[in-house]
């Protein structure tokens, strides 16, 4: 099932009007993988990731069952509770890191820090600890078009940006990975 | 740049447990099903939109006012849930509340994460169905509105025994447990253990009690069977955490409570020998029963060797042997209950007025000679 296919909008229909949990766990199974990677890029551990996966999958039913907006697309909703779950989470922890704003970068307060992280992805490949080092906005839009494979479009409407911006964005964000990769 | 979008590709590897993805899918469903279960409540609103379009806006306003104030009453009692949730406490199978009191429980029981103490409530629950058959049982009803109440009670006990199986399966495997995570597990399977023991006695009481009908009394022969392998399966787990994490346990309880799973299943293996015998007297049968000629030999002696492991002091054998030996008695009980389904029973008869029996009087006499007493 493609992202925001009839199938997909079929069966947001059945959730909304029958609450349908069957449904939603059709839904469940086409997104579970890539809410899991978007989630577990942003914050690291394994049980982490799945927990706040989890509580996104939950908080999207609840969203999906009390709003009265109609929902377009529930590809960038997802992501979208995905992103704020990560927020909170982050909130919580009393970590700062940047969400939206492209020119706020992770915050970073002292090298112990950057040596305790680098501890955490030492036995992942070197891409990935590449991609740590990235702002958030370059690795999202990164991640959205290599790996999940969706269209300029598609990470548009997800990240809530134009599409010109995008490209602008993936653009920017390779070529970032290619000066940390040199050195 | 080529070789850095090859890289990037190689990160979709990265995927989720599958062990989590099913145990977080079934936790999600099970959360939001109880939801949607209640919201079918709401039916109204359906009729109310059809209304709405159907009629002139005068009519509406006219009918709006007292549809909205009785509404609000309405939805405050269906709203808080509360009221609905405790009323459906005291209900019993065929009820209107019934079905709120099973998704209460499901709710409740998605929401303990700790794998014994989910067993623990399984067996709690499982508790609720037998007082239920008891509350039926007591009840003057229609014989096979009765029949049916019991039955549903039933399948809802072996529902709650199969899932405290499971749970107790998933607390045996786990590894690297700590010394007082590992105290906590052997108190509470302990704790499960001795109320499989108590659920599996009444439900002796009430497969006496409906004995006359075949159909009740398999059901039943099935509940306690499912039951007492729950009981076994607790003490493989009290076994297990006592043994990996060398706890300082009274050594002399748990032996006890082995000793007392061999003369239980001495009692079942009695049992089915007398059920080998009654099905032999059933004609075309012959070759079935001849299959099971040996089992209760087998089965005696594999008893008699948990008792040897025990006096060894060999608890994990002797829980082994039980198993194995419960095993038996459940694989001829199966090919018995079939054999009896191919013949024609009689009309059932269910008498509310019976008197039940103490646990004691079911008749079946143990043999002791296959019990080797402890040594000590």
């Amino acid at each position: 099932m493609s992202a925001n296919s009839l199938q997909e909008k079929f069966l947001i229909y059945k959730v909304r009007q029958n609450k349908d949990a069957e449904a939603y766990g059709k839904l469940y199974d086409c997104y579970i993988d890539r809410i899991y990677r978007f989630v577990y890029f942003k914050v690291s551990v394994r049980e982490d990731a799945e927990d706040i996966t989890s509580e996104v999958f939950l908080k999207a039913w609840e969203y999906i069952n009390t709003t009265t907006r109609k929902i377009e697309n529930f590809n960038a909703l997802i992501y979208r509770v995905a992103r704020n779950s990560v927020i909170d989470y982050y909130r919580n922890k009393r970590i700062n890191v940047s969400t939206d704003d492209e020119d706020n970068m992770i915050q970073i307060q002292d090298k112990e820090n950057i040596v305790a992280k680098m501890d955490v992805v030492i036995d992942r490949g070197n891409i990935e600890k590449l991609l740590s080092h990235l702002k958030e906005v370059y690795r999202d839009v990164i991640l959205l078009k290599y790996i999940e494979e969706y269209s300029i479009s598609e990470i548009a409407d997800i990240t809530g940006k134009s599409k010109a911006n995008v490209r602008v964005l993936l653009h920017r964000g390779i070529q970032a990975l290619k000066e940390i990769s040199e050195g | 740049m080529d070789n850095i979008v090859e890289q990037l590709k190689t990160l979709k590897e990265i995927k989720p447990r599958a062990e989590w993805v099913n145990s977080s899918r079934e936790l999600l469903l099970s959360q939001i099903s109880a939801q949607a279960e209640n919201s079918k409540t709401l039916v109204g609103a359906n009729v109310w939109f059809f209304f709405k379009s159907a009629m002139p806006s005068g009519v509406l306003r006219f009918v709006a006012q007292p549809i909205g104030v009785l509404s609000v009453i309405l939805l405050f009692i269906a709203g808080t849930g509360i009221l609905g949730v405790n009323a459906s406490k005291t209900s019993l199978p065929g009820d209107l509340l019934y079905p709120v009191k099973l998704t209460s429980e499901k709710v409740s029981l998605s929401l303990i994460i700790n794998d014994s103490k989910k067993a623990e409530k399984h067996l709690e629950y499982a508790e609720e169905r037998v007082k239920e058959m008891e509350a039926v049982s007591a009840q003057p009803l229609e014989t096979q509105d009765k029949k049916d109440k019991i039955k549903q009670a039933v399948s809802g006990l072996m529902d709650q025994m199969e899932g405290a199986q499971n749970q107790l399966d998933k607390v045996k495997d786990a590894n690297e447990l700590g010394q007082t995570e590992n105290k906590v597990i052997v108190e509470v399977a302990l704790g499960v253990d001795k109320k499989a023991e108590e659920l599996s006695q009444k439900i002796a009481i009430q497969k006496e009690e409906y004995k006359e009908d075949k159909e009740l009394e398999t059901a039943f022969g099935a509940a306690q069977a499912s039951t007492n392998q729950t009981g076994v399966k607790a003490v493989e787990v009290v076994i297990n955490g006592v043994e990996n994490s060398k706890l300082e346990m009274p050594t002399k309880e748990i032996m006890n409570v082995i000793q007392k799973k061999i003369e239980n299943t001495a009692v079942t293996v009695e049992e089915m020998k007398k059920s080998i015998e009654q099905a032999g007297a059933v004609e075309n049968q012959v070759d079935v029963i001849l299959e099971m000629k040996d089992r209760p030999t087998t089965a005696t002696s594999t008893l008699s060797e948990a008792q040897e492991f025990l006096n060894q002091g060999d608890l994990t054998g002797a829980i082994e042997r039980i198993k194995t030996t419960v095993g038996i008695t459940n694989e001829v009980k199966d090919t018995v209950s079939h054999v009896e389904a191919t013949i024609v029973s009689p009309a059932p008869v269910v008498n509310s007025t019976v008197v039940v029996p103490e646990p004691a009087a079911v008749d079946v006499k143990v043999n002791t000679d296959v019990i080797i007493k402890p040594t000590n």
